[in-house]
């Protein structure tokens, strides 16, 4: 808007100035040919008084020689007289000339010319007198005639005519001078203003000349940064291609990325930076279709330096239009992006290997897992086979050959079935403790107070002649898997029971607490207990704080109890202390983190 | 269904490999009077070709079938589990009573067995008297208590 007012005000400053200058040039013409018809008519006017005067002086001289003559008779004197003749009227011809055009004056001349003639004639007349008669007749003639009236008259005329012509001259001075006053006063005014103007318009001009210019300055440091900042970047290669794809601009990026000099590549075509098939196969000049027709294409693909070698690059090509919406080219800017897919490849490999080392790894397991369900199977089947029949002839030897047999070999005999039933407890309890981590749980709520109800209807032959005082508390319903769960509780009671043998009065307490905000389920008797010090050995498979004779057992059960309570996500512990009683505990872990089969699936 | 308790007859099969198990069974069975009409297979070939009436046994009968078979699982050639899934999908043998009696307590055989239609499965206990008490018990049971199936059950294939 500015800038338009700016240019309205230049504009109507030129031409105001203009304007003026025509103007002025006018006046000048105007006053100039005044000037010159002025002059003209003041030099006429001087030639009018010089040929009156010389009018004047052509008579008087005439008069003066005649009267010489008269006097002397010498022809001498006549000189000045003949002059006259030829002269005055040349001189009078002239006067006729230069008034033309004054009426006033042509009738002065009329007059004057009478008073010349009359004049002439006299003298004429005078001067034969003298020659033809004497110097009285013509001196008589003098006194007599009206020559010097006539004289007298011709020079009123013409100081009459000189007086006119002076106050022409005059009037016309006056009137030139106002004139060229006028002139100056115009031609300077309008000098000044025109000069003003023009200073005006000057300064409007160089002021928008010095915006322009400082504007032009912004711009081409602001292209220069731009220049600077892309030639200078060292990561991408940026460059511009013309719409046919050849290569206009490059930066240190490109050079770095591609290997071609600025030099070398600007004006080839930027289809060297495919492979050779995909350039026969018309890739560049698609991927320059697309990007014209959508504006923008990226493409992660192989590209080729100046060695020939590839890099995986990330290119984006983008379409530049002008304001008109014509295609001016692409910018393009490629990423080497081949670490990455190198190490995308390479993650991608040791994916695929991992995998198939988990499948291996697995198949493996799982090979395990069928062998080792394959040995517990054989175990259970053959390894108490010969225990049967161990037992078995032991018993018959012991029924049908009794008197046969001393007294020391049928303890003997019994002490072998008693080592077969202790040895079918310890396989049948170890098959339980590997079917309990080969399990997978079925989980589902579960009362435990109706799981320990089971659990004492199945101890009933243990408990029936004993005084056992029972005090079950009211237990929660858990998420469980009640099979296992039943099992715990099965080897807990019963070895409550068993280490309260010795006791008259069993007292047996099973109930919850609460143990580091985690509720616990703990069984407690009043039975021998055992020793702090080896709590710790208390789940471990085979591990016994008690004599064989003292208390019988195959070490299994603790084990099984704590490998049933861990794939419930919870944990098992013990107190006692020596013939005070023992306390298990254990928790099923938060409430909320129930153990599900894939808690149970990575305690496998 | 009187016709049947002819002195003649097979009244138990006993399908039994190893020597000794074969051995105390006999001599329980002995014990408990149950011993006279026992045949013996040794292993599960031979329970099939007794069952199925052929090999040694085609002058065999399908409708005068054993009143109970006491199968082991773990059989040389043809196993336990498969003596079994022959003799229950089979419609002449398929209402002859079979009892498991073997040494596995696996989940996975008793699923199996059960599956597949078992009368009864039983683990053979490791002491002598107890295994005792369960042979005279299932004899008391499949001989005496028990309804056998008449001979209209063993249809002709």
């Amino acid at each position: 808007m500015a800038t338009w007012r700016q240019s309205a005000l230049v504009l109507g400053g030129f031409v105001l100035a203009l304007a003026l200058l025509i103007f002025n040039g006018f006046i000048s013409y105007r006053n100039t040919q005044q000037l010159i018809e002025q002059s003209d008519l003041e030099t006429r006017s001087r030639q009018v008084l010089a040929s009156l005067e010389a009018l004047r002086r052509n008579l008087t001289d005439a008069e003066t020689g005649q009267r010489g003559y008269i006097l002397t008779g010498e022809d001498k004197f006549l000189a000045p007289y003949k002059a006259a003749v030829t002269e005055v009227p040349e001189e009078f011809a002239t006067l006729r000339n230069l008034t033309a055009e004054n009426a006033q004056h042509q009738q002065r001349l009329q007059r004057l010319d009478d008073l010349i003639q009359q004049k002439m004639s006299g003298l004429k007349e005078r001067i034969e007198l003298r020659r033809t008669k004497s110097l009285e007749a013509a001196s008589q003639a003098i006194l007599e005639g009206p020559g010097q009236e006539i004289m007298d008259e011709i020079r009123a005329v013409v100081y009459e005519m000189r007086s006119a012509e002076n106050e022409a001259l005059a009037v016309r001075e006056a009137r030139s001078h106002a004139s060229a006053r006028t002139a100056t006063v115009t031609s300077i005014a309008s000098a000044v203003v025109g000069i003003v103007l023009m200073l005006g318009v000057f300064i409007l001009l160089k002021r928008e000349v010095w915006q322009r210019t400082r504007a032009e300055e912004a711009l081409r440091r602001s292209e220069e940064n731009y220049r600077l900042l892309v030639e200078s970047v060292q990561d991408y290669a940026i460059l511009t291609l013309d719409p046919f794809g050849t290569v206009t601009s490059w930066n240190a990026g490109a050079q770095r990325i591609k290997g071609y000099s600025a030099e070398e590549i600007i004006g080839k075509h930027f289809s060297c930076f495919h492979s050779p098939e995909e350039t026969e196969g018309g890739k560049p000049e698609r991927e320059l279709k697309i990007a014209a027709a959508q504006g923008r294409l990226e493409v992660d693909a192989w590209r080729v330096r100046k060695d020939g070698s590839r890099f995986w690059a990330n290119v984006i090509l983008t379409a530049m239009r002008d304001a008109s919406g014509q295609l001016r080219g692409f910018a393009k800017v490629t990423r080497d992006l081949t670490e990455r897919k190198r190490a995308e490849e390479e993650i991608q490999k040791l994916n695929e290997e991992l995998e198939r080392r988990v499948i291996e790894r697995t198949a493996q397991l799982e090979a395990a897992n069928k062998e080792l369900e394959a040995f517990t199977y054989s175990v259970s089947h053959d390894l108490r086979a010969p225990l049967r029949h161990v037992d078995g002839f032991s018993k018959i030897l012991l029924e049908e050959f009794q008197p046969q047999l001393a007294a020391e070999a049928q303890r003997y005999l019994e002490r072998i079935r008693a080592g077969t039933q202790q040895m079918g407890q310890l396989v049948d309890d170890l098959l339980n403790l590997a079917r309990v981590g080969r399990r997978e749980l079925t989980v589902q709520v579960a009362g435990l107070n109706s799981i320990v109800q089971e659990v004492l209807s199945d101890l009933k032959a243990e408990t029936a002649e004993r005084q056992i005082e029972w005090q079950i508390g009211n237990l929660p319903f858990v998420e469980c898997d009640p099979a296992l769960m039943k099992q715990v509780f099965a080897n807990l009671l019963s070895n409550a029971l068993k280490f309260t043998r010795t006791r008259e009065r069993a007292v047996i307490q099973v109930a919850t607490t609460l143990e580091n905000g985690h509720s616990t389920v703990f069984v407690r008797d009043n039975g021998v207990g055992f020793n702090m010090k080896y709590a710790d050995k208390l789940f471990g498979v085979f591990q016994r704080l008690h004599r064989p004779e003292d208390f019988e057992g195959t070490g299994v059960g603790l084990a099984t109890v704590q490998r049933i309570v861990r794939k419930h996500g919870g944990k098992v512990w013990a107190n006692g202390e020596l013939d005070k009683g023992a306390t298990f505990y254990f928790s099923l872990g938060n409430p909320e983190s129930i153990p599900s089969k894939t808690t149970a699936e990575s305690w496998r | 269904m009187s016709k049947n308790m002819s002195k003649n007859e097979v009244e138990i099969l006993l399908v039994e490999d190893n020597p000794d198990d074969l051995e105390l069974a006999l001599h329980a069975l002995r014990q408990e009077k149950l011993a006279n009409q026992v045949a013996i297979a040794r292993d599960g070939e031979e329970a099939l070709d007794f069952l199925f009436c052929r090999g040694p046994h085609r002058e065999r009968s399908f409708v005068n079938g054993p009143k109970v078979v006491l199968l082991d699982l773990k059989l040389p050639k043809v196993d336990g589990i498969e003596v079994l899934r022959q003799v229950k999908t089979d419609p002449r043998t398929k209402a002859i009573p079979v009892v498991i009696l073997t040494a596995s307590r696996e989940e996975k055989d008793m699923v199996n067995s059960y599956q597949l239609g078992v009368n009864a499965y039983i683990q053979k206990p490791v002491n002598f008297e107890q295994f005792r008490e369960v042979v005279k018990q299932l004899g008391l049971f499949w001989l005496v208590v028990n309804q056998s199936p008449p001979q209209s059950a063993f249809k002709p294939a």
